[in-house]
């Protein structure tokens, strides 16, 4: 796919101008009248906006769409991204990092919402997107011929995977037994006892 | 003097100013170490770490507390162009709260190549050797015992062992409180760590240095190359800034990591009339390769690299083996951080979680990358070589058939879109081409040089005894000496030549 909103050059620069010309192409799409720049439509529970702490509303609703799809489970014995409060961990970290990363963090959302679908050939802004077309979305970004837009794929699914397995309900499901602090040490196995060899040469 | 350690969050708001003959800035591996020395030898010194001060009981084994409490940038930190995460520490001890406590020495190879190609004659090995003895006694260094080989390491080991690579046991400095928990890199809520935090900051302030946690030097102010002072920002809890800490002092020491030093000489505008501060980057950029196991293995329990394989490492310079194979495994969320995908697809890799053993590939690199100031943002900049590509592929072809030789089901390397390997004859899919920036997951846990040590002025930013060349109350006593990549762990190596260079600043200080 392309990233009709960027130039290829653009790939060639750095994040900073990645993410700045991502969204002047996504604004200049919006004037030409191909993509409707939303601003309305991204209203949460007052309680959820109140809470909120980095993101906005509408960035926070950009996260919960990711999280849907990124962290979606294959069998329903695992909770879904919001059953673990995914959106709401990543507007925890995000008020964490310094203010040129948010910044950065941020516009990478919009270019998420506003831009890539059109790009992808979707006329709606992601979060209104069906979720196979949002998948859609993700993949062109995943395996885009843009390096820094599947390197913005990637930071995208390191927040969205952390805010997903933090949390013990995901444990079970992968087997995992999570801390061991205030438990019993022990259950591994030593190489000894699985009758390896031991060899001292080393470099 | 007596010392202290003090929390910057709890001194309030405000400005202070204290006065001492050497400030430290940067309280990791080198940090620490030097702080001591220079404690040791009757000197005032304080130390500034921007991080925390982290106590057993503050490691809860949970990968969303501990990542961005104890790596820089939260942990997200990547190159310019996103497509390498490069981990560097944070907090009082600096990564060797994180690190997995490997301890090998900087090679002879390596130590051969700084005298003959970048004029540091005096880095003998019959100088050398006594220090590195020194910190692994003073770190209780020794080989890891039998009864800590996990099962991954055991497999790992089954697998050189059929193929006859070359490899072997390494070493580490844990002590008898270690229970194996495999949370290493969490930071070890049984401190089992012969640490930075553990052995040498307690030894630092029974010598008299004051140490501040929470205190993040933002400058180095220099006039006419004189030391005017070093200002820091006392942060609270959540990082914001709570007031300043001025220390005026005869001589400062950088510490602040390969990214942390240079960025901080640059934010002060250090004299460098050759632009030498921030070049040559070295990370030892790593890939990891999973094996698929019949047999349970729970690779998250226990120490998670005891073993190494060292068929495809040659540390002469001109090698074609710059590779370092150990055992590399991760909790969940580095896991499925992994694991090409996303949805249900990851979710069906992540299923395996249990029966998986992954390797890191991790090149001794001759790509050099640099660390620039972007306004306020600190710019990371690696682009792997082909060369270095080619090691990459290298390694992970060599792990991929060590995995196999133990008995891997399968092999995945993560690499979009993924390689998948069942037999040697499809380990011809693992090719140079594959490593290009974003296309393999690649991480780099040892930033090293960008004010690396020289003989000539045009080509280094200090010389061989850590001394700045144009300011010479200014000292680097991190792994930002480094003129090249080591080619394995650096802590020993960093612990060793912050020793060094600290016990030169006494010298210089005394004679001054």
């Amino acid at each position: 796919m392309e990233f009709a909103a960027q130039p290829a050059s653009a790939s060639k620069g750095g994040r900073r101008r990645f993410l700045r010309v991502g969204l002047v192409g996504g604004a200049a799409l919006a004037v030409g009248g191909v993509l409707a720049w939303h601003t309305r439509g991204y209203e949460v529970p007052a309680e959820t906006a109140r809470a909120l702490r980095a993101l906005g509303p509408k960035e926070f609703l950009v996260v919960r769409a990711l999280a849907a799809r990124i962290v979606r489970p294959d069998a329903p014995d695992m909770p879904s991204p919001d059953d673990v409060g995914v959106a709401a961990f990543v507007d925890g970290l995000v008020a964490r990092l310094d203010a040129a990363n948010r910044s950065d963090l941020l516009r990478l959302l919009h270019i998420v919402e506003h831009v890539m679908p059109p790009a992808s050939g979707y006329a709606s802004r992601f979060t209104q997107l069906p979720g196979p077309a949002q998948d859609a979305v993700l993949t062109s970004m995943m395996t885009s011929r843009v390096p820094l837009l599947r390197g913005a794929f990637e930071a995208l699914k390191s927040l969205c995977v952390m805010g997903y397995f933090r949390d013990a309900r995901s444990w079970a499901g992968i087997g995992y037994d999570g801390p061991l602090a205030g438990r019993p040490a022990g259950g591994w196995t030593s190489a000894a006892s699985l009758g390896a060899r031991v060899r001292t040469r080393s470099r | 003097m007596s010392g202290k350690l003090v929390r910057g969050r709890a001194l309030g708001r405000g400005d202070r100013t204290e006065s001492c003959d050497v400030v430290v800035c940067g309280a990791g591996a080198g940090g620490s170490m030097a702080a001591r020395e220079l404690a040791r030898a009757g000197l005032e010194v304080v130390l500034l770490e921007e991080g925390g001060d982290h106590g057993p009981g503050d490691f809860t084994q949970r990968e969303d507390e501990m990542i961005p409490e104890l790596f820089a940038e939260l942990g997200g930190r990547r190159t310019e162009d996103l497509a390498v995460l490069v981990l560097s520490g944070r907090g009082l001890g600096g990564s060797t709260l994180h690190n997995t406590n490997l301890c090998k020495r900087i090679a002879p190879e390596i130590l051969a190549r700084w005298r003959d190609e970048h004029g540091l004659g005096g880095l003998r090995d019959d100088v050398l050797a006594p220090l590195f003895a020194e910190v692994e006694r003073a770190l209780s260094v020794r080989p890891i015992p039998d009864a800590h080989v996990n099962r991954a390491n055991a497999i790992f080991q089954r697998g050189l062992e059929a193929l006859g690579f070359r490899g072997g046991r390494l070493s580490h400095n844990r002590d008898a409180r270690c229970v194996g928990s495999g949370f290493c890199e969490l930071g070890c809520a049984y401190d089992a760590k012969l640490n930075a935090r553990r052995v040498l900051i307690p030894e630092a302030v029974a010598a008299g240095a004051r140490v501040y946690s929470d205190a993040r030097v933002e400058h180095v102010r220099i006039e006419r190359g004189v030391l005017r002072h070093v200002r820091a920002t006392t942060l609270d809890a959540a990082g914001r800034a709570l007031g300043t800490l001025t220390i005026r002092a005869r001589a400062v020491c950088l510490a602040g990591s390969a990214i942390g030093s240079a960025a901080l000489a640059l934010r002060s505008e250090l004299h460098d009339p050759h632009g030498q501060i921030g070049r040559r980057l070295h990370i030892h950029p790593g890939a990891a390769v999973a094996g698929v196991f019949d047999e349970r293995v729970d690779a998250w329990r226990g120490i998670p690299q005891s073993v190494e394989c060292t068929e495809f490492l040659d540390l002469r310079a001109g090698s074609d083996k710059r590779v370092w194979l150990v055992p590399s495994f991760a909790h969940p969320v580095g896991t499925a951080a992994q694991i090409p995908g996303f949805g249900p697809s990851l979710f069906r890799q992540m299923r395996r979680y249990g029966h998986l053993v992954a390797l890191a590939a991790m090149v001794h690199d001759e790509t050099e990358g640099r660390v620039a100031l972007d306004g306020g943002r600190v710019r990371v900049s690696y682009v792997p070589s082909a060369d270095d590509r080619a090691q990459l592929a290298l390694g992970a072809k060599g792990a991929a058939r060590i995995l196999l030789a133990a008995g891997a089901r399968e092999v995945l390397v993560p690499a979009m879109p993924a390689i998948r390997i069942r037999a040697e004859r499809d380990l011809a899919q693992i090719t140079p081409e594959r490593f290009v920036p974003h296309d393999a997951r690649l991480t780099a846990v040892h930033p090293m040089g960008t004010l690396r040590m020289g003989r000539d002025p045009a080509e280094s930013v200090v010389d061989e005894r850590g001394r700045h060349h144009f300011v010479r109350s200014l000292y680097v006593v991190d792994g930002s000496l480094f003129p090249t990549s080591i080619g394995g762990p650096p802590q020993l190596g960093i612990y060793t030549f912050a020793m060094r260079v600290a016990r030169g600043v006494v010298d210089d200080l005394r004679g001054a």
